[in-house]
């Protein structure tokens, strides 16, 4: 007697897929969003090494000419890389510097607040500043800073100093940028790191107030380590942007007078390269900065894992 | 029954296929940039329907176009109107503003030889009296023109003083920079606008280089022919240093305005309407515009100039030639006829000023046809979305008065009879050559660092961000370093071509 043939057993793949299928639709549009929207207009990097014409469309992509690292080389050689350059890596440092610590500082004090009703007003107007535009931002900045009856200078001038022009000298501009920028991160920062020192057990608390650990020590020895792993892939995060000054703070804050110390890569692209509509400049330049992200990014994290063992992957 | 209605309902499907074919074939729409300006600094775009439609069928009827305006977001014109030229998929047939070499290199942009002959008669009529005009639009290599001229050959640049203040100072307009130093330090010292708000002089870095360094240059302000034949870069011209240290020590005495060169045009708006601006060293405009407005909260209030201002070294001001600046059509354009027949619409007087203020016998009325005055009735229906600024010579016929009796305004009167003048200014080197900043660009890749280095240095000296002493240091080192060389061979060799030599 002859056996039926054996039916052909579905693979793994198909039996995760059937299995799990309604958690990989639900994830689809995010992953087709992906795709499209990111992964797909990778392929316009080539025009960093082509001499594209901005009224060719798509289609130019294809057949602009080569030139290799004309681009590269174009900005390397030009007079300012070393200035802009400068000032995008001090920029982005003093931020790091100064700006990093402030919401860590933030979440532990808020952590030690006991009046809860003042804690969540404190949060809240904490947060708002991140919510604010950066053109508002920029405006109210001017009308803070500015010489012509300015709050700042009324001030000085009430107590017997001279105006001083904040916006656009390049004493203070440096300043100005980094403040501001504190200002309306600060709040918004300082969530993840509510978040974290939230989950750490209460009991630790108590137990180290038995052995009589004042406040400062409970955060040091108790606070701090448990959200070390947050802070560390934060970081991890931050210096991988290092390249990133906040174009659009410096854009809509900066002049002339103030280009020796506040002119970085995003706004000298602008000006020189998508004004003047040379966008295989601006696409060189920004592929250069993308490559150092990503190797600031990835020398992060190993020394990072191997110095604590934490790390984003 | 059912085949009587089948039949009629075959023969109305078979009429709608042809249908378009029957129908009148619909007018041409040509979309083109409008006067943003209008709308961002006088408020203006917002006609009634009616109104709107009026204006719109004029123009459909007198030239058989369905005109459409479009505006770009105020502070990014540049960047919209050149995605939009790349964007196929959004109709846009005339704009106002570009580097038309550029465009010409891409093939963005139509030659127009033709198009003028035929359909351009009261454009060419326009243009006719300024003889020359065309080269600043004109590829020499092709002979084909590429735009219709916008800024024409004009003296931009008054020095306007506050007559009113002058009077309660008792002094005149001033004749000399020694004299404008004195008026300045009046103001000052004597702080008309009350509370410490006077700002003696508000002026950027184009009022000083046109309005006021002729008067310590040979030259005026503009590139310089050398003994060699080369040109040469303003700020190398012998004086300039001069001009430049002056204007320090202005700004150091508190003369000039701390934020100078931190202000849009609509700060400068506002502090001459709020009675605060003695002088101003800055483009014409904004007095012009703002003076009515000021004169309603004071009605004294008034400025002058005087159109011979001079210094050691003659006239102050120094003439700005035609830019290379105008409306083009793009290549893109369907109907490039209905295109031209639409801006030479725009040139006819009546037109123009219809375009503006609406239709003539209900919103406005000539008082005088032949000096062009007129008056607004107070329909208030129509805003101005049609109105296109073709050139600085069609804004001498908008002078709108406020009743039939009442003189022109400043505005109209200074491009009337002021603007056009030849005497009493001065002449770059190279005057009425053209440079594209494209082919600058290309020849010398350095060309917008030595820009910005110019400007940003002059700026930081005149503020004492750096001290004067070390200005031949930036110009004797640091722009050699710079690769100001290269620069200079780069207008060299376009003035050279551009002149046949």
């Amino acid at each position: 007697m002859n056996m039926p043939a054996q039916a052909k057993r579905p693979g793994k793949l198909a039996v995760w897929f059937t299995k799990y299928k309604f958690y990989y639709l639900l994830a689809l549009p995010g992953i087709l969003y992906l795709l499209i929207f990111k992964y797909a207009p990778m392929f316009g990097i080539v025009i960093a090494f082509k001499d594209y014409d901005a009224f060719s469309g798509i289609a130019g992509i294809f057949t602009a000419p080569w030139v290799g690292f004309e681009n590269f080389a174009r900005f390397f050689n030009s007079y300012y890389f070393g200035r802009i350059m400068g000032n995008t890596l001090i920029i982005s440092f003093y931020k790091l510097l100064f700006g990093f610590p402030a919401p860590i500082l933030l979440a532990l004090l808020l952590n030690e607040m006991r009046f809860m009703r003042a804690k969540k007003c404190i949060q809240t107007i904490s947060y708002v500043p991140y919510f604010i535009s950066w053109v508002i931002v920029a405006s109210l900045l001017n009308s803070i800073l500015t010489t012509d009856n300015g709050l700042v200078n009324v001030v000085l001038n009430k107590l017997g100093f001279r105006s001083i022009s904040f916006m656009t000298n390049p004493k203070y501009f440096r300043g100005v940028l980094v403040v501001s920028d504190i200002w309306k991160s600060v709040g918004y920062g300082s969530i993840v790191y509510l978040a974290a020192i939230s989950g750490v057990s209460q009991e630790q608390y108590e137990a180290a107030e038995l052995d009589g650990a004042t406040r400062l020590q409970r955060i040091w020895y108790i606070t701090l380590p448990s959200i070390s792993t947050v802070v560390v892939i934060m970081l991890i995060f931050r210096v991988g942007s290092l390249l990133d000054a906040g174009f659009e703070q410096v854009m809509l804050t900066y002049s002339t007078s103030v280009y020796s110390v506040a002119d970085i890569i995003d706004t000298y692209v602008y000006r020189a390269g998508l004004l003047d509509l040379d966008y295989s400049y601006s696409v060189a330049v920004g592929f250069f900065k993308s490559v150092v992200a990503a190797a600031l990014l990835l020398g992060t994290n190993f020394i990072s894992r191997r110095l604590t063992g934490d790390g984003i992957w | 029954m059912k085949k009587l209605l089948s039949l009629v309902l075959t023969l109305m499907l078979t009429l709608a296929l042809f249908a378009p074919a029957m129908a009148e074939e619909a007018a041409p729409k040509i979309v083109y940039e409008g006067f943003l300006a209008m709308r961002v600094f006088e408020g203006r775009g917002d006609s009634d329907p009616e109104a709107y439609a009026a204006i719109h069928d004029m123009i459909l009827e007198d030239t058989g176009v369905d005109a459409v305006p479009v505006w770009f977001p105020y502070g990014a014109e540049d960047e919209r109107r050149n995605l939009m030229i790349a964007d196929d998929s959004q109709q846009l047939d005339i704009i106002m503003s570009g580097d038309w070499a550029e465009y010409a290199d891409s093939g963005v942009i139509a030659p127009l030889n033709d198009l003028l002959e035929e359909y351009g008669q009261d454009i060419l009529e326009a243009y006719s009296e300024f003889p020359g005009i065309w080269d600043v639009v004109t590829d020499p290599e092709t002979g084909n023109i590429y735009g219709l001229p916008r800024t024409l050959d004009l003296t931009q640049y008054p020095v306007w003083v506050r007559q009113d203040w002058l009077d309660a100072v008792g002094m005149e307009q001033p004749s000399t920079i020694d004299e404008l130093e004195a008026v300045l330090e009046a103001f000052y010292t004597q702080d008309p606008a009350g509370n410490g708000q006077t700002i003696p002089i508000l002026l950027d870095l184009d009022g000083i280089n046109y309005g006021l360094s002729g008067a310590f240059t040979e030259g005026g302000y503009g590139n310089w022919i050398g003994e060699d034949g080369r040109v040469y870069l303003p700020v190398l011209q012998e004086g300039y240093s001069d001009c430049i240290a002056k204007m320090a020590e202005w700004y150091e005495k508190g003369y000039i305005y701390m934020d100078s060169f931190n202000v849009d045009t609509t700060r400068i708006n506002e502090l001459i309407v709020a009675d605060r601006v003695g002088t101003t060293a800055i483009v014409y405009s904004p007095v012009c515009i703002n003076l009515p407005e000021l004169q309603k909260i004071n009605p004294e209030a008034n400025y002058g100039y005087n159109p011979e201002l001079s210094g050691d070294k003659g006239y102050a001001e120094t003439a700005i030639g035609a830019t290379s600046s105008c409306m083009m059509i793009l290549e893109s354009c369907e109907n490039k006829e209905a295109a031209m027949k639409l801006l030479n619409w725009f040139m006819d007087k009546e037109n123009f000023v219809s375009s503006y203020c609406g239709r003539i016998g209900i919103d406005w009325d000539w008082v005088d046809e032949e000096a062009s005055t007129l008056i607004r009735h107070d329909t208030d229906t129509y805003d101005g979305e049609f109105y296109l600024y073709p050139n600085n010579l069609m804004i001498r016929y908008l002078n709108i008065l406020n009743s039939a009796d009442e003189e022109p305004g400043l505005y109209t009167r200074f491009l009337t009879e002021d603007s056009y003048r030849t005497s009493g200014v001065k002449y770059a080197g190279d005057y009425g050559v053209n440079y594209s900043t494209a082919k600058l660009s290309e020849l010398a890749p350095n060309y917008s660092d030595i820009v910005t280095m110019i400007e940003e240095q002059t700026i930081n000296f005149i503020t004492g961000v750096r001290p004067m002493d070390e200005w031949d240091t930036f110009v004797n080192e640091e722009l050699p370093a710079a690769g100001l060389e290269q620069v200079i061979d780069a207008y060299t060799q376009l003035y050279n071509e551009a002149k046949g030599l």
